[in-house]
């Protein structure tokens, strides 16, 4: 019951999306005029899955208010945070997410801070390009070398430098050739040699040799 | 300078966040805690409003659909994660359903997007770019996979260029993400000189 | 210490501090460098909306959020302006819940700047937001199997599609309706849910820069047909509009902000030699 089951109904509905997927006629079967089988379950699942919509809500809460109790260092935050967090639930919950209230915090502050984030990277590139992109061997000097073509090519100046109309179309024609083959053969490797990982992952699961989404021991 | 409550908020937190460059300190601390918890409360609104309400009124009421009633209570067994030792194996039932059909998917759809790649690395040698290309790409392959027989002089040479265009791909990494780092920045920059400041620059 | 040791162990927010000045003067003061257009991932973009006629519907889809706003709300904007000044009607979804709502107040950006040029677009005829729905990229498959069952007959604002005319056009998500598809993204998910399932539509990309050199892989292999790269990718959009915006204006900034980083990286490496060489290594 605790794992042999879950094992089974992770096979089960495993075989059913691969028959849907895979024959043609089965993806077609409707139960009722226009509603097929799979659409249905496919919903139904999904409201499944929103049914643990409180999740995050709970995890973050569980978390703040163990350190708000335990007045670990920072506690006054988690004290905000979870002001905001129910706050905000709540003007959603009850408003909706058109309500204009729930739309200003979400331009006011979501989307600002979002993107305030980001682009501090900016400023955290600079300081990495300065301190630890150091020429060391022939590695570090060609990711270095084509770094700045790649630079210089994304950017006006590189074509004032070397124009794209001179001798191997400047800095940007050697950069749309680095782009389009060197660094499309190691896209490409990268993400097969990616997918035949995910691959194998998911094989070990559907096969019952990988139990950890189970989680716990028993 | 705007007037406007909203445009001075954002950018009140906007500068809230950049003051981390210059220390870390409360007002930063307040921007980062403020988005975490307003994120989680954006997905869980949106969840609820956008697929919770419409989805179960019309399908598991209006057109009384039963087995959106069962699957909804399997869902609400993941809260059993939350419960005494001896109830939270109760949690895995909705995570296994949803894994295993999240597997399916997987197994049957994954490869297609890839095996178009993988045609498509065999195109006819007839250009030194298609050339290139293909010495590059098996350069790669071997340094990944060959992970035996190092001691070939073969195997070593290859995976010593495959190695380097490695470094190719992550040198036009590093290039691509100072551009995408630095149109960030210009983004907020632009809000708080046109949009809060008020400077007519376009 | 030394010159060069003293710069070794300079403090970060020197580096912080020029990089901000250097952003900022371009911005105030334009230097209007010129920018070249791409043709191998911009262009194609611009000539598939040109080249589709009035009333032609097309798809597209916000797969980002505030996060990576900066690249793709520019190129987001300058894309839907061309599809409505061409007359090409647009359905949008979004496949991130955090970014659905941003996309849709992009779109009434531009629909509110062509009402102010005397153009007309109407919600509804030209132009639908069906935005964010769940369950990821099976919910994508419903939507090719039935978009109107999959999307609960709403879209974002709450309109039922009964109510929309261009909807009545879209019951079905299939190659007869649908003359493309434009993918703005941010990373996951994205691409792959239109590989997998709508492989056979042309596909285009707005993309942000970090992903570029990833897709690529994409481009070369014929699974998507055009890309926007970045800001400049936008920059370059607004330029064959033939009204430069905020990208067109940003990218000069843009270039000192390389320069400084080529900059950075040199004199890194200068003090790295030199105090290498003097035996007090660093870095």
């Amino acid at each position: 019951m605790k794992r042999e089951v879950p094992m089974v109904l992770a096979l089960v509905f495993a075989i059913i999306r691969i028959g849907f997927e895979l024959l043609q006629p089965m993806i077609a079967w409707e139960f009722a005029p226009g509603k097929t089988v799979f659409t249905r379950l496919s919903f139904s699942l999904t409201f499944m899955s929103v049914m643990g919509l409180l999740m995050g809500l709970i995890n973050l809460s569980r978390q703040h208010i163990n350190t708000i109790r335990r007045k670990r260092e920072h506690w006054v935050y988690s004290v905000w945070l979870l002001i905001v967090l129910y706050g905000y639930a709540i003007i959603g919950l009850i408003w909706g997410p058109d309500s204009n209230t729930f739309i200003w915090i979400y331009d006011a502050l979501i989307v600002p801070l979002d993107s305030t984030m980001f682009s501090m990277l900016a400023f955290f590139i600079a300081s990495a390009a300065y301190r630890a992109f150091r020429i060391r061997n022939v590695e570090s000097t060609i990711l270095l070398v084509v770094a700045f073509i790649v630079m210089l090519g994304n950017v006006s100046i590189g074509e004032m430098i070397w124009s794209s109309e001179a001798w191997l179309g400047g800095f940007k024609g050697i950069k749309d050739w680095i782009l389009s083959v060197p660094n499309t053969a190691h896209a490409r490797a990268l993400s097969i040699g990616i997918f035949l990982g995910a691959y194998a992952a998911a094989i070990r699961v559907f096969l019952g040799l990988d139990k950890k989404y189970l989680g716990g021991t028993d | 300078m705007s007037t406007d409550p909203q445009i001075w908020i954002a950018a009140l937190g906007t500068l809230a966040v950049y003051s981390y460059l210059y220390k870390e300190n409360p007002a930063y601390r307040i921007a980062e805690y403020t988005l975490v918890a307003l994120y989680t409360s954006y997905s869980l609104v949106l969840d609820f409003h956008e697929y919770l309400i419409p989805y179960g009124r019309q399908y598991a009421i209006e057109e009384g659909q039963w087995y959106f009633w069962i699957t909804g209570a399997i869902g609400l067994l993941m809260y059993f994660r939350y419960a005494p030792a001896e109830w939270n194996w109760l949690a895995r039932y909705p995570i296994s359903i949803l894994v295993g059909w999240g597997l399916g998917y997987t197994l049957v759809r994954s490869p297609r997007p890839v095996m178009v790649q993988v045609k498509d690395s065999m195109r006819p040698l007839n250009t030194v770019n298609n050339v290139l290309f293909f010495v590059f790409f098996l350069c790669i392959m071997f340094y990944f996979f060959f992970t035996v027989g190092k001691e070939s002089k073969f195997i070593q040479g290859t995976g010593r260029v495959g190695r380097y265009i490695m470094m190719v791909g992550f040198g036009c990494a590093f290039g691509n993400t100072v551009q995408g780092r630095i149109s960030l920045f210009l983004n907020r920059l632009s809000f708080l000189l046109v949009d809060w400041i008020g400077m007519k620059i376009w | 210490m030394t010159f060069w040791e003293k710069m070794n162990a300079m403090d970060p927010r020197w580096i912080f501090l020029g990089m901000a000045v250097l952003l900022t003067i371009p911005v105030l003061f334009p230097l209007g460098l010129a920018i070249t257009i791409d043709q191998e991932t911009t262009v194609p973009i611009y000539n598939w909306i040109e080249n589709l006629n009035p009333g032609d519907i097309v798809f597209a889809d916000v797969s980002y959020s505030g996060g990576s706003a900066g690249e793709l709300g520019p190129q987001h904007k300058a894309w839907f302006r061309h599809c409505m000044l061409k007359g090409v009607k647009v359905v949008w979804v979004a496949q991130w819940n955090t970014g659905a709502q941003l996309g849709y107040e992009f779109c009434l950006e531009v629909v509110e700047d062509l009402a102010e040029e005397g153009i007309e677009v109407e919600y509804g005829v030209d132009w639908v937001y069906v935005g964010w729905k769940a369950g990821g990229t099976t919910m994508w498959r419903n939507m090719q199997l039935d978009f109107w069952d999959a999307c609960a007959k709403e879209d974002w604002v709450g309109n039922s599609f009964e109510d929309l005319p261009l909807m009545q056009r879209v019951k079905k998500w299939d190659k007869e309706t649908c003359k493309g598809i434009m993918l703005f993204t941010a990373g996951s998910p994205g691409v792959p849910t239109y590989t997998t399932y709508f492989h056979d539509y042309d596909i285009y990309l707005g993309d942000v820069a970090v992903q570029v050199p990833g897709n690529m892989n994409l481009l070369r292999a014929g699974q998507i047909k055009g890309m926007l790269c970045g800001l400049p990718g936008a920059a370059q959009y607004e330029i064959l509009l033939g009204r430069p915006g905020q990208a067109v204006k940003l990218m000069d900034a843009q270039s000192l902000g390389h320069l400084w980083i080529i900059v950075l990286v040199i004199l890194g490496n200068i003090g790295f030699y030199i105090t290498r060489k003097s035996g007090t290594p660093s870095g």
